[in-house]
């Protein structure tokens, strides 16, 4: 099991896109006896789309996307809302199901995907991203695998969080500058015209919070001053 | 006693990785109540994805008290792409003998021993763990972001941050950056006020089978 994590960390420092990044948990959930494993990110800033990287088979992935079943899926209702990692499956007490949800568990199961566990990671705002493996097998078979492994199996999940948010889930780029979702967002009201004070209102941090984020935002632009920082801004925006 | 783990060898140490991140997140979530990313109970951030070091601080029992992560100057470190606010003269370049610390945390109880002026033992022994760790690698310094209140204790500690610019309010801290020097001389300092008998940095030499 060691040399399965270690193959994954590897594979991770040598992934640098989506289609190598699905490769290495390809190969993690297979070693570990899972059929599929999924990482979906969930970004609160309105720009980014939702994305996902899975190795659910092709099939279920369209027909799950045809019906619309994100909007009735309870897994990930509950990843929203959930901290704590979580299983779930066929004949799992955990959820008390509707017909339609039923039927996704039922149809989800044609295509070896029984039960899972499902790892929700949070920043202080909450919740930003879900790690799921999912099994073919039966529920105690899966449950075993999942105790026995639980350490390593979370560990795999923030390190594929680490590296996604470095490699994929890109910071907004102003002047081929990575700025973070909270400089960028205190740059755009600042070029509206607000002060640090209003800009901290709107945020809900301090003033003094809102000063660093521009300043840091100006250092990385490598600017004199917030107005030139402004400038970059308004200059490479779609009018 | 503190533990090394660079990252060839994460796979063997994955429990105290673990661990690891769980104390990060009792101190930076629950303790100071940073805007972290966080799974159920561990704490995790970009950085850990760059291979860092970690130096991991057990107590007697074996149990995790305390934690550093540490980062080639050379590359992507927290001063460089999360706080350039923090050098009013601009970005520093690089250099391969300075090293970045980050995500430093303690997690002892009360009651635990206390050395000199004040300062608990388990906080010389992971300074002094730092210090050995950059001696073994031939750095001159260790660059870090820290916030006022751990400035003072490495004041009281001897083992002083020499700024690199004034602090800044970041958040629920007031945050600065500079360097903390690593020489024989550092070591012999804190070793002396801790009362630490001799090295307490453990490698691993031997590659497991």
């Amino acid at each position: 099991m060691h040399h399965v994590f270690q193959k994954f960390v590897d594979r991770l420092n040598e992934s640098h896109d989506a289609v190598a990044f699905h490769q290495a948990m390809a190969d993690a959930a297979a070693a570990f006896d899972l059929s599929c494993f999924a990482y979906l990110s969930m970004p609160r800033d309105g720009r980014t789309a939702a994305a996902l990287i899975s190795s659910y088979p092709p099939g279920w992935t369209e027909r799950y996307l045809r019906e619309h079943y994100e909007r009735l899926d309870p897994v990930i209702a509950l990843a929203h809302s959930q901290t704590d990692p979580f299983m779930w499956g066929l004949g799992s007490d955990h959820f008390e199901l509707t017909e339609l949800q039923q039927r996704l568990f039922d149809e989800a199961s044609e295509f070896g995907i029984r039960c899972g566990l499902t790892i929700p990671l949070q920043d202080g705002r909450g919740p930003v991203a879900a790690v799921t493996f999912a099994s073919d097998s039966r529920r105690e078979v899966f449950r075993r695998t999942i105790e026995s492994n639980s350490r390593v199996l979370q560990l795999m999940a923030i390190d594929l969080h680490a590296h996604a948010r470095r490699k994929l889930w890109r910071d907004p780029v102003l002047n081929s500058v990575r700025l973070s979702p909270r400089e960028f967002e205190c740059l755009q009201w600042a070029a509206k015209g607000k002060s640090a004070w209003a800009i901290g209102q709107i945020l809900q941090i301090s003033r003094r919070t809102v000063a660093f984020h521009l300043d840091n935002a100006r250092a990385k632009l490598g600017v004199q001053n917030l107005r030139q920082a402004v400038a970059l801004l308004v200059a490479t925006s779609p009018s | 006693m503190i533990q090394l783990i660079t990252s060839d060898r994460y796979h063997e140490f994955s429990n105290a990785l673990a661990d690891m991140h769980r104390l990060r997140y009792r101190v930076f979530k629950d303790r100071l109540g940073w805007d972290v990313e966080t799974t159920s109970d561990m704490e995790v951030d970009e950085f850990d994805a760059l291979n860092p070091s970690y130096l991991l601080l057990h107590g007697k029992a074996s149990e995790l008290l305390g934690c550093v992560r540490l980062l080639p100057s050379s590359g992507p470190t927290m001063l460089r792409d999360a706080f350039p606010a923090l050098l009013p003269n601009g970005p520093i370049p690089g250099a391969p003998d300075v090293w970045e610390s980050s995500r430093f945390a303690l997690d002892i109880h009360r009651g635990s021993a206390v050395g000199a002026l004040g300062v608990a033992t388990p906080t010389y022994e992971l300074f002094a763990g730092m210090v050995e760790f950059g001696l073994a690698r031939s750095l001159s310094k260790i660059l870090t972001v820290t916030d006022v209140r751990m400035e003072r204790i490495l004041r009281r500690a001897d083992w002083p941050l020499d700024r690199l610019g004034p602090p800044r309010q970041i958040g629920k801290t007031n945050a600065v950056a500079g360097y903390l020097t690593v020489s024989p001389a550092a070591l012999r300092t804190l070793r002396k006020l801790g009362g630490l008998k001799g090295p307490v940095l453990w490698a691993p030499v031997m590659q497991a089978a």
